[in-house]
């Protein structure tokens, strides 16, 4: 037992730790929120005088004590505890006395402000939550420490009530249901662990509240996390009282926050270049002088590297290049800043070398030599690309367009079509990619397009005029791109594995061309496609997100590896591979065999500058916006207690009642008939 | 004196008992003698009216004791033999010591009545009684009286002994035993409450002839206890302390051990032909005082 005095708010209080569960690690400090009460403890001294001074025994004259003293002896021999049992008032009255004097101390546990019927304990599992801190002295995770008080919190709670564990990482997941087993809960406990992710709080405590809701009694949700919130209203609006308890302190921190990588060319060799472009953010109070390197995945050497002095609070573009041979391409790229700090997670980051710097354009129409001149003059005006013409009948022959190649289709809408995104234009009536393409428009007038989509980015098409347009019906309003006053003429058939785009009009039936919009939108698709091609996923490759890849469309069995070099699940279909989860940063390989074998890296990287930001923390300001929600740091004293006054007057009252009982009982009475004694001994007689 | 007399016989003995006593000493029967001539014919052949037989004359016998008329008849000289009569010396042997302070009505009251009623039974009978204090020892021993007209001195000397002191039953035996120089009937009345070697001083007193009654006089509550809770008991003899809880466990460890004690009374009389018998001090003397003529073993 563990007395531990520490001074706060100017009154001495007193912890006691371990009685109700272990002290050292997981037990729930006891506080006495009156210790004057304790003085009480002193009379202990009396009474025990009083029993050792009073004459506590009547005193009666008898003929001869001779057969009491022998009887008294065959009692001693049976039952050895006679004397002790003799003291029973003393025990029964030192003990009342004992819990009378802890109940008026008001002893307390700490943590009723985490105490309830029900109470879902949520962990952020985010990667800031991997930083190092310091727990008992030593180096500690925050997540280590964020499991240290969740088992405490456990320890404390109070009987009866139940327990579900709750891991908030970029998805919520349920650790365990309802518990009230606490030996099972801190088993659970251990297999959390941070992710390198960005967290999402709010799903978590929206599952909580759903788990909880249902069920009667008090409610808790207690969120254990360092403060460090990605969605900092996350917390806003929750029905349940919720409370955070923040561990870790403030530590400097400086990360990649962003990377993009792309071919380019050189600007005296004129040869493709391999440029990478990232930013890299200083979180510390303190200036850092950093480098930064790049090198390919499985090599030592490193491909380039900056010295870069990055001040508090700044964020730092850094431009690094190499120029590749054709066996560079599609390799991993690792980015490293360096000297390394508490949170290594964003002091790396991942991409891939593009392949190649000019996008390949597979332009498909039933006479590829009556394609339409405006659609091929686009296309070559950008000089990263290179046109290949072919006929619609060939586009479904193997090796004809390349796995990220960019497709046009004109006037057909065939169902499978390899290659990249895809743009498909005057199609025939039908269906078309889920856009069922209808009635011919006669001069219809655009009236609206979707100015946020990317592929209409910074064009207008005020004053195009189109001559003739078929009506497109796509499934969805969100999937119109160019809308008439007939109809829509323009519609996004994008599928999971590529990007596409349906234009239900021959561009020459149109004075579109003749505008600088038709360019800047041709522009816009291929460097759409230029994109995905140099990442090779139709999604945001980020840590934490399913990761979609997109493969041939033949291929059928992929197994990927994690950067941990664990075996991924991973499932395809159509030529896109999905990995539900992604927890770790690094490069994921994929490779497949049937019929064509062939691999791929794809990276997947943290990038959040509010993961990264470590220094930022959830105050009491933060959650008195959000109403029901109570801010405190771990280990500090909480606002209420869990008073066991009453438990122990209670027993105190238990124990005066069995001294009364004690004292006042009536004795049982024995077979006492002389007559016919049970093996009567001999008097015990001295020698003649 | 005629009014100290008639107090002291009702303090004692009430008429009603005396009545009693002077039925039930007739049936009083005495296994020992004490040599002097007296009312109780004797095993030994003696010189009483009571013809027993004849013998041949041998020289040297008594010729006062020739049957001349059967010597006339027979020409044999016979002596003609006559039984002898003794009297018998009953020794009431009082427990004097503080044990008997003890009950109410007190042990050592009971114990006066009942020596007082053997004494009455035996000096109505002719016979002499004498009254012997026992404490660690003799305390007091009376001069023995004989007849009625020694009643009085022996309720006086009964109605003035106090108990007082320890007890050494033992010790008193063996001096009663060493002093006596013929056996008599040897009334012990007490409570036995001695841890002194009793059991061979009265083996002793039995070979020496004496007819021994042990009379024990027990007041109820060290029968059946009626305690409760802590008590410091307190030795009447000795002021030792012991203190004892009065539970079930306790009284029933008591009440074996006093059920023992009875029980080796109950051996020792039995084996030495003994009367044993004992009294509650509230129960009529005139029960026990027949359980005792009648050589009762309780």
């Amino acid at each position: 037992m563990v007395l531990e005095f520490s001074r706060s708010f100017g009154c001495v209080e007193t912890n006691l730790y371990g009685m109700f569960a272990s002290a050292s690690s997981s037990g729930a400090p006891l506080d006495f929120l009156a210790p004057k009460g304790l003085a009480l403890l002193g009379l202990l001294v009396p009474l025990i005088l009083l029993y050792i001074l009073k004459v506590r025994r009547k005193r009666l004259r008898v003929a001869s004590t001779w057969l009491w003293a022998s009887a008294k002896r065959d009692l001693i021999a049976r039952s050895p505890w006679k004397k002790l049992i003799a003291q029973v008032p003393l025990v029964l009255q030192a003990l009342a006395l004992l819990l009378l004097g802890l109940a008026l101390a008001r002893p307390a546990t700490r943590g009723r402000a985490i105490m309830g019927d029900h109470v879902a304990i949520i962990i952020d599992a985010s990667a800031s939550m991997s930083a190092e801190n310091v727990l008992n002295d030593k180096p500690a995770t925050r997540i280590e420490i964020a499991r240290h008080v969740a088992k405490n919190i456990l320890s404390a709670m109070s009987p009866g009530s139940d327990a579900m564990l709750l891991e908030a990482g970029r998805e919520a997941r349920v650790v365990t249901p309802l518990d009230r087993d606490v030996v099972r809960l801190k088993a659970a406990l251990d297999s959390v662990r941070a992710h390198d992710v960005e967290g999402d709080l709010g799903a978590a405590v929206a599952l909580a509240v759903d788990r909880l809701k249902q069920l009667g009694g008090s409610r808790r949700i207690v969120i254990v996390t360092d403060g460090n919130l990605a969605t900092p209203k996350a917390l806003d609006g929750v029905l349940l009282p919720v409370e955070v308890i923040t561990v870790g302190g403030p530590i400097d921190n400086a990360g990649i926050v962003r990377v993009d990588v792309r071919s380019g060319i050189e600007p005296t060799l004129k040869r493709e270049q391999v440029q990478a472009f990232l930013v890299v953010a200083n979180f510390g109070s303190s200036p850092r002088e950093l480098y930064v390197t790049m090198r390919e995945d499985n090599a030592s050497d490193v491909l380039a590297s900056r010295k870069i002095l990055v001040g508090p609070g700044e964020r730092q573009p850094v431009l690094l290049d190499f120029l590749p041979a054709p066996g560079d391409y599609r390799r991993g790229l690792i980015f490293d800043i360096a000297p390394h700090d508490k949170m290594a997670v964003d002091d790396t980051a991942y991409a891939r070398v593009p392949a190649g710097d000019k996008l390949p354009v597979v332009y498909a129409a039933p006479d590829p030599e009556k394609a339409s001149p405006w659609i091929e003059r686009a296309i070559v005006s950008d000089p990263a690309t290179t046109l290949k013409k072919v006929a619609l009948g060939e586009l479904a022959n193997p090796g004809v367009v390349e796995m990220d190649a960019f497709v046009v289709v004109e006037s057909a809408c065939p169902s499978a079509v390899s290659g990249g995104d895809l743009l498909v234009l005057a199609p025939p009536p039908g269906p078309c990619f889920g856009t069922l393409v209808g009635r011919t428009l006669e001069h219809p007038a655009i009236t609206s397009w979707e100015s946020g989509d990317p592929r209409m980015r910074f064009l207008s098409l005020d004053g195009v005029s189109i001559a003739r347009a078929t009506a497109l019906a796509p499934e969805g309003p969100t999937q119109e791109l160019i809308r008439t006053r007939e109809g829509t003429v323009a519609t996004d058939i994008s599928t999971p594995t590529r990007t596409a785009t349906l234009v239900g009009f021959d561009v020459g039936d149109s004075d579109w061309p003749l505008k600088a919009s038709f360019v800047l939108f041709m522009r816009n698709l291929l460097e759409q496609a230029r994109i995905h091609r140099a990442f090779g996923v139709t999604g945001p490759a980020r840590a934490g997100e399913p990761l979609r890849v997109r493969l041939p469309a033949s291929a059928k069995d992929v197994e990927v590896v994690g950067p941990t070099g664990d075996k991924l699940e991973a499932s395809i279909r159509a030529g896109l591979a999905v990995v539900p989860e992604t927890s770790k940063v690094g490069l994921y390989k994929f490779a497949w065999t049937d019929p064509e074998a062939g691999s791929m890296v794809v990276p997947a990287n943290l990038t959040s500058a509010a993961e990264s930001n470590v220094t930022t923390t959830i105050t009491t300001a933060d959650a008195a916006k959000s109403g029901s929600v109570e801010v405190r740091a771990a280990g500090n004293e909480p606002d209420a207690h869990n008073e066991w006054t009453w438990v122990l007057a209670l027993c105190a009252l238990g124990f005066v009642l069995a001294d009364v009982w004690y004292v006042t009982r009536r004795p049982r009475q024995a077979n006492i008939d002389a007559a016919v004694p049970r093996k009567p001994p001999a008097p015990e007689r001295r020698a003649a | 004196m005629q009014e100290a007399r008639s107090e002291l016989a009702s303090k004692l003995l009430d008429p009603k008992f005396v009545r009693e006593l002077e039925v039930l000493r007739r049936r009083l029967e005495v296994r020992a003698r004490s040599g002097a001539s007296g009312e109780h014919a004797a095993r030994r052949r003696g010189g009483s009216a009571e013809f027993q037989e004849h013998r041949p004359y041998s020289p040297g016998d008594d010729l006062r004791r020739i049957d001349w008329a059967a010597y006339a008849r027979t020409d044999e000289p016979v002596l003609k033999l006559f039984r002898a009569e003794e009297d018998v010396i009953v020794r009431l042997v009082i427990d004097a010591s503080a044990s008997l302070d003890f009950g109410t009505p007190s042990k050592f009251e009971a114990a006066t009545r009942l020596a007082a009623a053997f004494g009455y039974m035996a000096l109505a009978s002719s016979e002499r009684a004498q009254v012997v204090a026992a404490g660690e020892g003799i305390v007091r021993e009376e001069t023995p009286v004989r007849g009625r007209n020694g009643l009085l001195a022996l309720l006086r000397s009964l109605a003035t002994m106090t108990p007082r002191g320890g007890t050494d039953l033992s010790r008193a035996l063996e001096t009663i035993v060493r002093k006596s120089k013929r056996p008599g009937m040897l009334l012990v009345v007490s409570d036995f409450f001695d841890s002194g070697p009793l059991t061979t001083a009265l083996g002793r007193v039995v070979a020496a002839g004496h007819d021994v009654s042990l009379v024990q006089i027990v007041a109820p509550e060290e029968i059946e206890p009626a305690y409760d809770g802590d008590w410091a008991l307190e030795d009447a003899e000795t002021g030792a302390i012991v203190e004892v809880t009065m539970d079930a466990t306790a009284l029933e460890a008591y009440a074996l051990r006093f059920a023992g004690l009875c029980e080796e009374l109950r051996q020792v009389a039995r084996r030495h032909r003994a009367t044993y018998v004992r009294a509650r001090t509230d129960e009529p003397l005139e029960g026990v005082v027949r359980r005792i003529v009648s050589r009762s073993i309780d």
